[in-house]
């Protein structure tokens, strides 16, 4: 009975439980500067008992509804329920952060801490335990899921976070975040580009000629176990010989750190993905379909336009999503090497000993590379034709 | 119409088409058939130039095909294969339009088009214009390969065992459609089989290849009966005669069949069964519903209660079968006649097993 | 058995691991081949340890976090394909994808503000990031078993258990073997960057070549993390190719 009452959900079951847990963990965490040890707060001692009542009181019916209730009305409140959770404890979290440096100096920081973590987390495995549930209910899922991340992003926009001290470290270097973020992004962006133009055409030659199969196969994997680190490395050497030995290189901006390496780097690990998809994706087109072709008439670049190239390209740009959320972490790499990037923040945080500088550096990273996965899929799905979207048979 | 002179294929050592000489006159089926690996693919594959000759010649109209140039050669004639090749990004009416397309066609003339050629090969025009590949069903994509191939109205069809990748049942209904839809259209066809008897039914004239050779070219009667040499006998098999059988249609022998109206008397139907032991019951568009014997009859209140129904396509023959098939479902229903049917079910007569034994003996000369 | 193409295979590894120690083991080579290539730096190699304390460094980091990525993913992964487990596969399914897009050096970042410096944040992000990988292919290795032969085993009499180990682990076993591969190329990876919270190994030199602008520095890091990463590489993936073999008899 017990047995059967705990795995009725036993995801949303955990979820609850990781959140009643995370009460008994520090909120925020209050440093005298940016870079010494704090005290830990909990979350009655920031924000009061009635809204430490209130949070044990939501998690409590949590826990109450995976235990029982009928699975629609269970999903329907779980969702609502740990929405109310997340946006309770944004909005908590920027007022209680305010609170708390209230009597201290200016020079003072407040930081998040494991408890805010932890109640994220378990009510976002309650938010996907509702999801599931709510397979055929689109509206419902996609409030479910957006809800908090809404509620993040006003907030976060009328400054009611600025008080933490990530964003007190963001303050200040706003222009030069920007900065980075655009060199960030034009680095990573330019070299996938140029890798996916080098990446289709070796994956076409590959399918062509068996002969440049093997070689152009052995050197893309070569070079991609090689880690990144070591690959600026390598690159580093050779490059500032060269701008050292021809002046002019250095004048247009060649040189041995910085820019050049990264960017060569970047695009060399940007082909195994690409010409790897390249090649599968032209082997699998039914060769009865191009004999097809061939034999009613159609030149071999007609066939390559309009037959290999519909059906090869969703599983090109797979490829190319591959390299690119690969490339926005290696650029980040590429910080270290004088190539600027959003790494800079991270490195720099780490320089300085300061976790909260790390975590605008990180942050961005981290979002960043979820968009390009969201927006590369989507561009997957247009290019695939219909004919093969609904699947097999 | 298309011929072929002295024409040779080697890959390196291998000698695959070797020395074939072979003429296919305007609206003929000429099917090429052997054990594998005995060249006919390759020999296919040679007239539309996917495959270049290593030596010889291939006339079509007179023009040496060489000196055409490939794309034009194979957009004039029609092409269909095994696993049928449908792009599977496209729609039925997508894959049918190519050719009109790569030759320029009105876009409305297209649509005719593609109207007429799902009506030819007997799918729905409405419900499957817009269906892709994987939703159609093997024989249905077989059709459509056809209705691809024939769409921009070639004089010529090259088909590479197309009706191979079905089931029996299937392979059978696709055979028959061809045949009538080559009765209208008549068309050159020059198809790859490795199924005698799908050769025996589609041919005017078969080509049997062994090892890369012409080892016989004759109507399939002349096969059958003079086989060549001990190679082509062998490769005909034993039961020629019962094979001579699926050349010839039912209809010579279709006989008027007795029958009474499903809403009849029964008196009127017992009468009728004096004759012979059993009647035949249609309905009132003639369609066949089963039968009545003196057995059902007796103490039943009418014709419609007593009526022994049957699956009609279990019993009946179409008007198109083969004398074979009949013999066949005799055979196999233990029945001394058959009733035939046309397309729309009705009641066409019947074919008795009596007039099939004197068929075979006069084919046996 | 091995067939020749395989012992073939593993020889030219050892071969190659063989000279890889002996490398890395006589300095002087590399001192001798620095000094030649950059004459005008006082120091070609980093002082704080020897290449081969700094190989070891980073050897052991890497071993300590890959152990326990598989000691902990491997069961997990098997765990979330069981009955008693079964619930929670969407979300570890999704968790292990939806964090695979994340730079494995925001992890390592992230680490810091929770652990501090050192090796601690280090072992931790490579573990967890680890992780995801191996969680992944033991769920798709395990899935590629067809049900019908659970089923038959289960038929003849094998509990659970041993159906599991029998049948179904050998079965899944080059796949998984490919996901703790990829997992441990880029903890070699990963594992560099942690030079930077001061976790030692091979970035170190690199770090220091950068920051002094000392071109042998970096070589001195980034040659050996090449050979040890390409080396590992190959090393894994030809016992993959042993499972996936013994899987055709």
């Amino acid at each position: 009975m017990i047995r059967r009452l705990v795995t009725r959900d036993s995801v949303a079951l955990t979820g609850s439980v990781i959140g009643l847990v995370s009460l008994l963990f520090g909120w925020l965490t209050l440093k005298p500067n940016r870079v010494a040890e704090g005290t830990s707060f909990g979350l009655w001692e920031s924000a009061g008992w009635p809204v430490m009542l209130a949070m044990t009181g939501l998690w409590v019916t949590c826990l109450v509804l995976s235990l029982v209730a009928g699975k629609v009305v269970r999903k329907v409140s779980l969702g609502v329920i740990a929405n109310l959770i997340v946006a309770v404890t944004f909005i908590t979290v920027g007022w209680t952060s305010g609170r708390l440096l209230e009597t201290q100096d200016a020079i003072a920081r407040v930081s998040l801490g494991v408890g805010f973590w932890l109640t994220l987390g378990g009510a976002y495995v309650v938010v996907f335990s509702a999801r599931q549930g709510l397979q055929e209910r689109r509206l419902w899922r996609h409030l479910v899921s957006l809800t908090g991340v809404i509620v993040f992003i006003v907030l976060l926009t009328v400054g009611w976070f600025d008080q933490l001290s990530v964003l007190q470290e963001f303050s200040g270097r706003q222009e030069r975040f920007l900065q980075e973020l655009q060199k960030h992004v034009l680095l990573f962006g330019g070299s996938v580009s140029v890798g996916t133009v080098f990446g289709i055409l070796l994956g076409i030659w590959a399918t062509r000629s068996r002969r440049a199969e093997r070689p152009i196969f052995f050197l893309a994997n070569i070079t991609q176990t090689i880690p990144s680190l070591a690959l600026f490395g390598l690159l580093i050497a050779p490059l500032s010989a060269l701008s050292f030995a021809v002046p002019w290189l250095r004048d247009i901006g060649i040189r041995g750190v910085g820019v050049t390496p990264a960017v060569i780097a970047l695009v060399i690990y940007s082909l195994l993905p690409i010409v790897r998809n390249t090649y599968v994706g032209l082997r699998q087109v039914d060769v009865a379909a191009i004999d097809a072709g061939l034999g009613m008439g159609m030149t071999r670049a007609q066939v390559f336009r309009k037959i290999e190239v519909p059906l090869a390209a969703p599983l090109v740009l797979e490829g190319i999503r591959t390299a690119s959320v690969q490339s926005v972490g290696l650029t980040t790499v590429a910080a270290l090497i004088g190539a600027g990037g959003l790494g800079w923040f991270i490195f720099r945080g780490v320089g300085q000993q300061a976790p909260d500088l790390i975590l605008v550096g990180a942050i961005p990273i981290i979002f960043l590379a979820l968009l390009v996965d969201i927006l590369m899929r989507g561009a997957v799905r247009w290019a695939t034709p219909r004919g093969l979207r609904e699947g097999e048979g | 119409m298309i011929r072929l002179e002295q024409v040779i294929k080697l890959y390196g050592e291998t000698t695959a088409v070797d020395g074939l000489s072979l003429e296919v006159t305007r609206g003929e089926v000429c099917v090429l058939i052997g054990p594998s690996g005995c060249g006919k693919t390759t020999t296919l594959r040679m007239v539309n130039r996917l495959i270049e000759p290593t030596s010889g010649s291939i006339f079509i109209d007179g023009e040496d095909t060489s000196r055409i140039r490939s794309e034009k050669l194979r957009q004039s004639i029609g092409y269909a294969i095994q696993s049928v090749g449908l792009f599977p990004h496209m729609t039925v009416a997508a894959n049918i339009a190519v050719v009109p397309e790569l030759l320029h066609w009105e876009k409305q003339s297209i649509a005719t088009r593609t109207e007429e050629l799902l009506g030819l090969v007997g799918l729905p025009y409405a419900e499957y214009v817009g269906k892709f590949p994987h939703q159609l069903s093997g024989g249905e994509a077989q059709r459509i390969g056809v209705a691809r191939a024939l769409a921009a109205d070639p004089p010529m069809l090259l088909m590479d065992e197309p009706f191979g990748a079905v089931d029996p049942l299937t392979r059978e209904r696709l055979q028959a459609q061809f045949v009538r839809i080559q009765q209208d259209l008549r068309k050159t066809v020059i198809l790859v089989t490795h199924d005698l008897d799908e050769a025996i039914r589609l041919a005017d004239r078969i080509a049997i290849m062994e090892a890369g050779r012409l080892v016989q070219h004759d109507t399939p009667e002349t096969i059958l009966s003079r086989p060549a040499n001990k190679f082509v006998h062998d490769f005909v098999g034993t039961d020629r005669a019962l094979k001579r059988l699926s050349r010839i249609g039912i209809t010579d022998f279709v006989k008027p069949a007795v029958f009474v109206h499903v809403d009849g008397s029964v008196e009127a139907a017992i009468l009728a069964c004096s004759e012979c032991s059993w009647v035949w019951v249609v309905d009132d568009a003639n369609r066949l519903v089963g039968w009545v014997d003196r057995n059902s009859l007796s103490g039943a209140s009418s014709v419609r209660d007593s009526v022994v129904r049957g699956d009609t396509e279990e019993i009946a023959l179409a008007n198109t079968a083969t004398l074979r098939e009949a013999l066949s479902r005799m055979l196999g229903q233990g029945l001394r006649s058959i009733p035939v049917i046309d397309e729309g079910w009705r009641l066409a007569g019947q074919v008795e097993l009596g007039d099939i034994e004197t068929a075979t003996s006069e084919a046996r000369d | 058995m091995m067939r020749t193409g395989q012992a073939r295979r593993w020889l030219v590894l050892g071969i190659l691991v063989a000279a890889f120690i002996v490398l890395i083991t006589n300095e002087q080579w590399w001192e001798a081949v620095f000094r030649s290539l950059f004459p005008e730096e006082s120091r070609v190699l980093h002082p704080r340890a020897s290449l081969f304390v700094l190989v070891g460094e980073h050897v052991l980091l890497v071993l300590y976090s890959s152990s326990l990525t598989v000691l902990i993913g491997v069961p997990l992964g098997i765990w979330v394909t069981r009955p008693g487990g079964r619930s929670f596969l969407p979300i570890v399914s999704d968790l292990t994808s939806f964090g695979q897009t994340f730079p494995p050096v925001a992890v390592l970042a992230l680490a810091v503000p929770m652990l501090g410096f050192g090796l601690q944040p280090t072992v931790l992000a490579l573990f967890l990031y680890g992780l995801l990988p191996v969680v992944r292919n033991t769920i798709a290795g395990i899935g590629t078993v067809s049900p019908d032969l659970v089923d038959a085993a289960h038929g003849m009499g094998m509990t659970r258990a041993r159906t599991l180990v029998r049948v179904e682990i050998p079965i899944a076993a080059s796949v998984i073997l490919a996901g703790v591969r990829i997992s441990v190329v880029i903890n070699i990876g990963t594992a560099m960057i942690g030079a930077v919270i001061g976790a030692g190994g091979l970035g170190s030199p690199i770090i220091a070549g950068l920051v002094q602008d000392n071109l042998a520095y970096i070589l001195e890091g980034a040659v050996p993390a090449a050979i040890l990463s390409i080396l590992v590489d190959q090393f894994l993936g030809n016992i993959e190719r042993n499972f996936f073999h013994e899987m055709d008899r």
